[in-house]
């Protein structure tokens, strides 16, 4: 029988790195044999196998009844794969089969692609690393994999100078993110003698005060800037706004949640006791994110930064999520938090794709000259509009279904604290209409220049992501309980960890 | 019982007629209007069809696992009015709509959101469970948001939508607390099911006022009570035909609706029904100062509606939950015919300032009629069906001993007079204006709906037996009344005097003022009221006023972090430099580099033995 590290090991992150050489290696054969265009189109084949591979190979996994079953391979005891990984590997395949798609159409005109394809890979088993990780070291390792990865892909386009100034401002601060939760780690690992979260978690009752809580705090603040919080996020608008738009989509929609899950898995694995301290300190950082993302995306005038900034409000939502759910030991909180992970992750890769769209076509991305755009690419901006009523939380749109579980669990606490909160998140919902509504607006609003630039048809690779996920958005705001079976799973597995 | 599917079938049938609109578009343009007709027919006989069984409702359920819990409906008295008004008045804006729109561009869309926004007004009425209703809440808000902003050409109606949008989800931000604090308390979205867990006494009083006031601030964003009625005026942006079935005849009711569906929770709710009263009273009062001073015709019947729908919050809130709904309906048809006359009038004429009609009655004989029986109806002329609700409510308030909101009811009802006969004989007598000449009698599909809508001011209010009856069946009022009883009692009570009372001095305040041609120019509290009381100024300043301190704050903030980050930048641009000048490629330097590196390591290893 399989155990899930092997599984983990084997069918997920093995062919991911390994499609990532393998990408890279025909991509560049191919472009020198046929050029550029070919070479770029086999790398996204390459590269959608292995992904459509591996996210098939998802339902496979064996479950946690096989747990304990010996591998014999030393390294694999840094892997503890459970079903909260697999809930993230549900969310993330689907996205980068999705976003890869599109980028067939997007940047077919780029050059360098199969290096594009094979790093999209790199940051896939990135992602997948970090969610499976079992010891602090892995953690660590992968998720630099992933920012590495990541920063390659934001300066993708390195003829403009805005992208490298992005990748930059982004390298330079995830790196300081980086330094102080390897400092937080290494107190861990220096009182415990351990790395494995496991053996970590079982001695941190017996050490002193002090090293624990200022672990805490510098794991805290180190990955809460990977995860954008508030006041940690400067990096943020930049590196999603300059990036290609699928890079931006995966960015917004999963990167950026498995920052927040890192810090997740190593509350949930090394510090269990303390739940009602780490439900504070995240309710705080939450309603501080999401009012500040809210705020300042008001003010924005171009429309991918508007899109960055609703990133980190929503970011604030997710947060907000599991921080009532600590606080108030509630299961609600919980699926709240990780269903608005994956109801936001396809309605904000929806977002990113149909403005990417809409700037390759009119060339510009300040809101104001898009003015009438509706009009002449009627199917994107429609596109665009449910994909901004669903992050606002408007019903019949899946946002609303993942907003309304985390209001209920705040209700549902009955104390005043509760419904203070809940109140927030909703009144904060009403706030994000006051930027997607003119952006709609404006895009409906009477013919401008850049509308009179559009020619030509969107290309079927770009439309088809965009159609599916339209589809998810809208089936999921009607059937949540679609989407809910993973979800519900993840759950019962972070109770399992706190006793509840 | 009749079968419930009917239920699905009368919201099913207009949505599914929406999504199939788009398809006739697609093949046959021309085809549009009569499609759309043929299926808000077929909406309209099943809402008929579901009255005869509203006394004793069946229910409709798809079960719904996880968040919904159900879908499920279930109209009984209450709702099945509302939806039946909802479906045959759609049918008849429908049938208005083919002449009136047929030079706009848009059909499709226009067409199939107006399908969309019958089937889900009567889903937001038909459902029992809170948060189905919340979702076509939002529904009829979104066609109503597109539908203002129809003409999109015009900056302004696409202003007018954005602002009914935003406005009315402000007020929504309470009532999805109101829901969710129910639903909390009680582990169910059923409306019913709620209100008896109330009755044992399973919600706690903090939890159901929460939810009381939530309610109420939800329904004072729909039903455009002040302080968040600014929308509603500005709607009028929407084509006539919209602003008659939505903004006047169905949707501003859903707020009404949730109070009167709500009233047997909340109303032992400390000051609940107090606030209800004074919201009503306050509204019905500053919206007819405001529609007094309005040019617009247009404008005036937006305020005309926030005023009559101040009424009905004033009825429930004196406990006349009879007379409120018996209002809402008679208003529905009333408002929907003076819209109608209204959009004939300015489509004629192209102009909507009051200022330069005049004498048009010659020209439109039958919409004149048409719109001196709505005008009529509206001020509560005896036996139109306006004058029969409108009593009762004072009857209601009466009763209940409520005398100073009372007062206000009737001081609205003589500017109600004032308003409406006088924009009666601006539009319609004098002097035939320059605007008028070319003026045409509409074609008779547009006349249709008109004298339909008309013989039903006059005699609406005969199906006050069944009405009653139906809502006495379904436990929500004490006992029926007959049509007899109603005259009988109408010409016994005090409050005939009031209404009589109001009707003469309006009356006399017109006709005593007729013929002073020139009005003196607004002054004072006249110039404020046709500036509606400055809320929208306020609310601007307010708005301009929270965006400086916000960016104020963000800026500060945003240039602490840009320093700090370009701090970050530059030291470690500056280290790298001094590092690059290390490392220039100097193989000694290079080498020194790496000596003292694994110098370094091994005095920390042997300290750490030591």
């Amino acid at each position: 029988m399989q155990s899930p590290e092997l599984f983990w090991a084997m069918r997920i992150l093995l062919p991911l790195f390994l499609g990532a050489v393998v990408t890279y290696v025909i991509g560049k054969i191919i472009s020198r044999i046929k050029g550029d265009r070919a070479g770029g189109v086999v790398a996204a084949v390459i590269a959608l196998v292995v992904t459509v591979a591996a996210y098939i190979l998802c339902f496979t996994y064996p479950g946690a009844a096989s747990a304990g079953a010996e591998s014999g391979i030393a390294w694999l005891g840094s892997l503890k794969p459970d079903a909260l990984s697999l809930l993230m590997a549900k969310i993330m395949f689907p996205l980068v089969i999705l976003v890869a798609i599109y980028s067939l159409g997007y940047m077919k005109d780029d050059s360098g692609t199969d290096k594009y394809y094979a790093l999209m890979l790199i940051m896939a088993g990135g992602m997948m690393g970090v969610v499976g990780a079992g010891d602090i070291i892995s953690l660590y390792v992968f998720f630099e994999i992933l920012s590495i990865s990541s920063y390659c892909l934001v300066s993708f386009r390195k003829e403009s100078w805005e992208p490298i100034e992005a990748g930059f401002k982004y390298v330079i601060i995830n790196a300081l993110g980086s330094t102080v939760a390897i400092f937080g780690l290494s107190l861990l690992y220096i009182y415990s003698g351990s790395v494995s979260m496991a053996e970590i978690a079982a001695h941190i009752s017996g050490l002193p005060d002090l090293p624990v809580l200022a672990a805490l705090a510098l794991i805290t603040g180190g990955f809460g800037v990977k995860a954008a919080m508030v006041p940690l996020h400067s990096w943020l608008p930049d590196a999603h706004s300059a990036a290609p738009s699928g890079i931006s989509a995966l960015l917004s929609g999963i990167v950026i949640q498995v920052g927040f899950f890192a810090l997740l898995r190593l509350i949930l694995g090394v510090f269990p006791l303390q739940m009602q301290m780490v439900g504070t300190i995240l309710i705080i950082l939450a309603a501080v994110t999401t009012t500040y993302g809210n705020f300042i995306a008001i003010a924005q005038k171009d429309i991918k930064r508007m899109l960055a900034y609703s990133s980190v409000a929503q970011m604030g939502y997710i947060i907000l999520g599991f921080g009532v759910g600590f606080y108030f030991h509630s299961a609600d909180g919980f699926t709240g938090g990780l269903f608005h992970i994956e109801t936001h992750a396809f309605m904000k890769a929806l977002a990113f794709l149909s403005v990417g769209c809409i700037i390759e076509k009119t060339g510009t991305r300040r809101i104001a000259d898009l003015k009438g755009v509706g009009r002449v690419m009627p199917a994107t901006a429609v596109a665009f509009t449910i994909a901004a009523l669903g992050l606002a939380g408007i019903p019949a749109f899946s946002g609303f279904m993942s907003k309304l579980m985390i209001y209920k669990c705040g209700f549902q606490a009955g104390t005043a604290l509760g419904v203070v909160l809940s109140s927030i998140a909703i009144l904060n919902s009403i706030i994000s209409l006051g930027y997607y509504m003119p952006a709609i607006h404006t895009l409906f609003s009477p013919a401008g220049e850049a509308a009179a630039k559009v020619k030509g048809t969107v290309s079927p690779a770009i439309l088809l992501p965009i159609v599916i996920m339209v589809l998810i958005t809208l089936v999921l705001g009607w059937h949540p309980d679609l989407g809910l079976g993973p979800v519900n799973a993840a759950v019962l597995e972070i109770l399992n960890i706190i006793g509840g | 019982m009749m079968n419930s599917s009917i239920y699905m079938a009368q919201i099913a049938v207009p949505i599914g007629g929406a999504a199939l609109t788009l398809l006739v578009g697609a093949i046959k343009p021309r085809l549009r209007p009569a499609f759309a007709f043929l299926v808000g027919a077929a909406t309209a006989c099943l809402t008929i069809i579901t009255l005869a069984g509203a006394g004793s409702p069946g229910r409709f359920v798809i079960p719904w696992q996880g968040v919904l819990n159900e879908f499920s409906l279930s109209p009984d008295g209450l709702s099945a009015y509302i939806a039946a008004a909802a479906g045959v008045l759609g049918c008849l804006i429908l049938l208005y709509s083919a002449r009136y729109m047929e030079h706009e561009e848009g059909l499709t869309r226009y067409y199939a959101l107006v399908l969309l926004f019958i089937g889900a007004m009567i889903g937001l009425v038909t459902t029992d469970n809170l948060l189905v209703m919340y979702f076509f809440w939002e529904t009829v808000g979104l066609c109503s948001y597109s539908l203002i902003g129809f003409n999109y050409d015009n900056p302004d109606a696409a202003k007018a939508g954005l602002k009914a949008f935003i406005t009315t989800k402000i007020g929504d931000v309470g009532l999805l607390t109101g829901i969710m604090t129910l639903y909390v308390s009680t582990g169910t979205f059923n409306i019913f099911e709620i209100i008896d867990a109330a009755a044992g006494g399973a919600i706690p009083a903090p939890a159901l006022s929460l939810a009381g006031f939530g309610f109420l601030m939800g329904a004072a964003g729909k039903s455009a009570q002040v302080p968040l009625h600014v929308w509603l005026p500005d709607a009028m942006e929407a084509p006539t035909s919209v602003s008659a079935l939505i903004h006047a005849a169905t949707m501003v009711n859903a707020g009404v609706y949730a109070i009167a569906r709500t009233y047997p929770l909340f109303s032992e709710v400390a000051g609940w029904t107090t606030a209800v009263t004074w919201v009503g009273a306050i509204t019905a009062l500053l919206a007819a100062c405001m529609a007094l001073y309005a040019r617009d015709l247009k404008r005036m019947l937006a305020y005309s509606t926030v005023s009559q729908l101040g009424y009905m919050m004033f009825g429930i809130g004196v406990g006349g939950l009879l007379a409120s709904q018996f209002h809402l309906l008679s208003h529905a048809i009333f408002k929907a015919l003076l819209f109608l006359c209204a959009g004939a009038v300015i489509h004629e004429v192209h102009t909507r300032n009051m200022d330069e009609m005049g004498g048009l009655g010659r020209k439109m004989p039958v919409i004149r009629t048409c719109y001196l029986i709505g005008v009529l109806a509206l001020a509560g002329v005896p036996i139109f069906n306006g004058f029969w609700s409108k009593d009762m409510l004072f009857a209601s308030a009466l009763h209940s001993g409520n005398i100073v909101p009372l007062v206000f009811a009737v001081a609205t009802a003589v500017l109600t007079v004032i308003y409406s006969l006088r924009s009666y004989f601006r539009v319609f007598t004098g002097e035939l204006s320059a605007a008028g000449e070319k003026a045409h009698q509409s074609p008779p599909s547009m006349l249709l709906p008109l004298v339909l809508l008309a013989v039903g001011a006059v005699t609406s209010w005969l199906i006050i037996g069944i009405y009653s009856a139906t809502l006495h069946q379904t436990g929500l009022i004490g006992e029926a009344i007959s049509v007899g009883h109603l005259i009988h009692e109408t010409v016994q009570s005090t409050a005939l005097l009031l209404s009589l009372l109001a009707l003469f001095l309006g009356g006399a305040v017109v006709f005593s003022t007729r013929k002073a041609k020139t009005a003196a120019a607004p002054s004072g509290l006249a110039l404020w009221a046709g500036k509606g009381f400055g809320f929208d100024q306020f609310y601007l300043a307010l708005l301009n006023g929270a965006y400086q301190v916000a960016g104020a704050v963000i800026s500060t903030y945003d240039s602490i972090s840009n320093w700090v980050g370009k701090a970050a930048i530059f030291l470690t641009v500056g280290f790298g430099k001094t590092l690059r000048n290390q490392n220039i490629g100097d193989l000694n330097k290079n080498l020194l580099w790496l000596v003292s590196g694994i110098v370094i390591i091994i005095a920390i290893v042997c300290v750490k033995r030591g």
